[in-house]
């Protein structure tokens, strides 16, 4: 069973003017299907106003569908009795730490959500310190939070969340206000939440190089699910990517522009190494795509 | 030009929390440079920043903007204010007015300029950021897309006319598109213009592809202080400090390890083309 369903999903709202008239129909999901599995470290691209943040609201109750279904962990979002379960199943993170902080240290903070759940008191202790171990941020726990750095809070807002225990946990653009190593801290504990406890993560992000060691993208486009595939098979349309106002990661780029120059590389190359190995294989008159393969690259 | 001598910020001095945030910073930034200011959160280029306008008063050190130090008798705060433009982070935060051209012209008005006066700046102001016509002047500021509220931010500060622009992460959050908008609104706006630009950001692959000259700072300090190549040669340095290079950097690093002779200063896409393209025997002089 995947651990989020979307089906039909469609979701549109009501501008008003002054008077209370309507003044504007807004359709910001458009009959969205997608299964997202248990356990994948999935994410979701967008231009601005694509429907994605909508989307995400979708998936912890926040908003709920106005056409279509969403089912989480098989809950179907709708159903007011699965509210509190829902949420425990998949917390939210976002893009701006401050606004998520509110207690005077980390613990407290971290132990913020189970105590609202109602985990008795040893439970939140166990719960806090293994929420802090998760996200590598134990040395902190006595500090105050508005003395981290931007990477670090992010990690506290996900230790936050993992204190919950949830089985999903959905990011909206987490790292849109980090500095390049807070980005570095933040995706590193992402991926190893996701190994380590098999947490399925939807992370949205407008960096495309945090894309690239996902199982699966999904883009949206004015409110409509356009492409989805692995990210290799995403970025290898690099047409269509500019076309939705979106990028590939600059490696990408560069491998498209020297195809375009007439070097005979193969699609859809993500990383250095695989562009090294391509273009060594041309150096010296073998197969680039074999190359690639052998430097890890198009198993998936 | 602005020159910054010896600057120092201290926080709570004398007590026991007493830290630094300006630690002895010195750097002229001659007239139409087009400069790229990183650090890690919390280096101190907000602190740094925010003392080139006024907003926050030195310790100890000086700056002279034309020659004039801004902490002599009678200095004219407001008239420095005009000059040296200064777009915080999430700038379409501070919207208010009710329609767009009241917005922009918020800023010059404040600056004592006339309602006629204003309004023809306001105007100039929404044309150079592709906000011009009816449509946008009368449209309130919330009713605008992320990136175009953002840009009638941005307008409401060159309504001031500022001979210096500085920007503090002007593209977080914005999507691709939205991002190269607002880097050749400025680039425009540098090279029509000739103003100074400071751009404040956390994309390595931004600053090597738009700007002149990168200042690196770091607890307080400047660590780094040259063109978008010299600087991005401390690649790993600029990592031990939070940052890193451009992806096209790691890249050329490793062609050139698998024999390649490529050019290791690269950094951006057309450059790491252009190298790679000559150093591919087959497809030598292509470019």
């Amino acid at each position: 069973m995947p651990i989020v369903s979307a089906q039909s999903l469609s979701f549109s709202y009501e501008l008003r003017d002054e008077e209370g008239n309507v003044s504007e129909h807004i359709d910001a999901l458009k009959n969205v299907n997608l299964d997202i599995l248990e356990g994948s470290f999935v994410t979701v691209l967008g231009a601005n106003g694509s429907g994605k943040s909508t989307f995400a609201k979708q998936l912890n109750a926040l908003l709920v569908p106005t056409g279509g279904t969403v089912f989480v962990d098989g809950m179907n979002t709708a159903d007011e009795s699965h509210l509190l379960d829902v949420r425990k199943t998949a917390g939210m993170v976002f893009q701006n730490p401050d606004n998520q902080m509110i207690a005077s240290n980390v613990e407290e903070e971290i132990g913020f959500g189970p105590e609202n759940l109602g985990v008795p008191p040893e439970d939140i202790w166990k719960r806090v310190n293994a929420a802090l171990d998760a996200v590598g941020m134990n040395a902190y726990r006595k500090a105050s939070p508005n003395r981290l750095s931007g990477g670090q809070k992010q990690r506290i807002a996900i230790a936050g969340i993992v204190a919950m225990e949830p089985k999903c946990i959905v990011l909206d653009e987490p790292t849109a206000m980090l500095d390049p190593g807070g980005r570095r801290e933040v995706i590193r504990t992402l991926h190893a939440l996701n190994k380590t406890r098999k947490v399925t993560i939807i992370l949205i992000t407008h960096y495309m190089e945090e894309v690239v060691d996902a199982d699966y993208c999904f883009v949206m486009h004015q409110g409509e699910l356009v492409m989805h595939g692995t990210p290799r098979e995403i970025f290898s349309d690099v047409k269509t990517m500019r076309e939705l106002s979106l990028d590939v990661p600059q490696v990408t780029e560069v491998a498209y522009e020297l195809q375009q120059a007439g070097v005979p590389l193969p699609d859809g190359i993500l990383t250095g190494a695989e562009l090294t190995a391509a273009l060594t294989a041309i150096r010296d008159g073998k197969d680039p795509a074999a190359a690639v393969r052998e430097a890890g690259g198009f198993n998936d | 030009m602005i020159e910054i001598k010896d600057l120092t910020y201290t926080y709570e001095q004398g007590t026991g929390y007493e830290a630094h945030a300006l630690n002895g910073v010195n750097a002229v930034i001659p007239d139409g440079q087009f400069i790229g200011l990183i650090g890690h959160t919390g280096s101190g280029k907000s602190t740094l920043i925010q003392h080139l306008n006024g907003l926050m008063k030195a310790t100890s050190g000086d700056i002279l903007v034309d020659g004039t130090s801004i902490y002599s008798e009678h200095y004219n705060m407001r008239k420095l204010r005009s000059t040296v433009g200064l777009v915080f982070q999430y700038p379409e935060h501070q919207l208010f007015e009710t329609t767009v051209l009241k917005d922009v012209m918020f800023g010059p008005k404040n600056l004592g300029l006339s309602d006629e006066e204003a309004r023809d700046r306001a105007r100039k102001a929404m044309e150079l950021t592709g906000l011009s016509g009816e449509r946008f002047e009368n449209a309130s500021p919330f009713d605008l897309s992320g990136g175009q509220k953002r840009r009638a931010a941005i307008a409401g500060v060159l309504a001031m006319e500022p001979k210096v622009l500085i920007l503090d992460e002007p593209t977080a959050g914005l999507d691709p598109q939205g991002r190269d908008e607002i880097l050749s609104l400025i680039r425009s706006l540098h090279e029509t213009r000739k103003m100074t630009v400071i751009l404040v950001s956390h994309s390595m692959e931004d600053v090597a592809e738009y700007v002149e000259r990168i200042i690196v700072i770091d607890t307080g300090k400047i660590r780094f202080d040259g063109s978008p190549r010299e600087v991005f040669r401390h690649y790993r340095e600029l990592e031990a400090l939070g940052l890193a290079a451009p992806q096209v950097t790691y890249l050329m690093h490793d062609l050139a390890d698998a024999g390649f002779a490529v050019d290791t200063d690269a950094i951006t896409v057309g450059e790491a083309r252009e190298s790679i393209l000559k150093s591919l025997p087959q497809f030598g002089g292509t470019v």
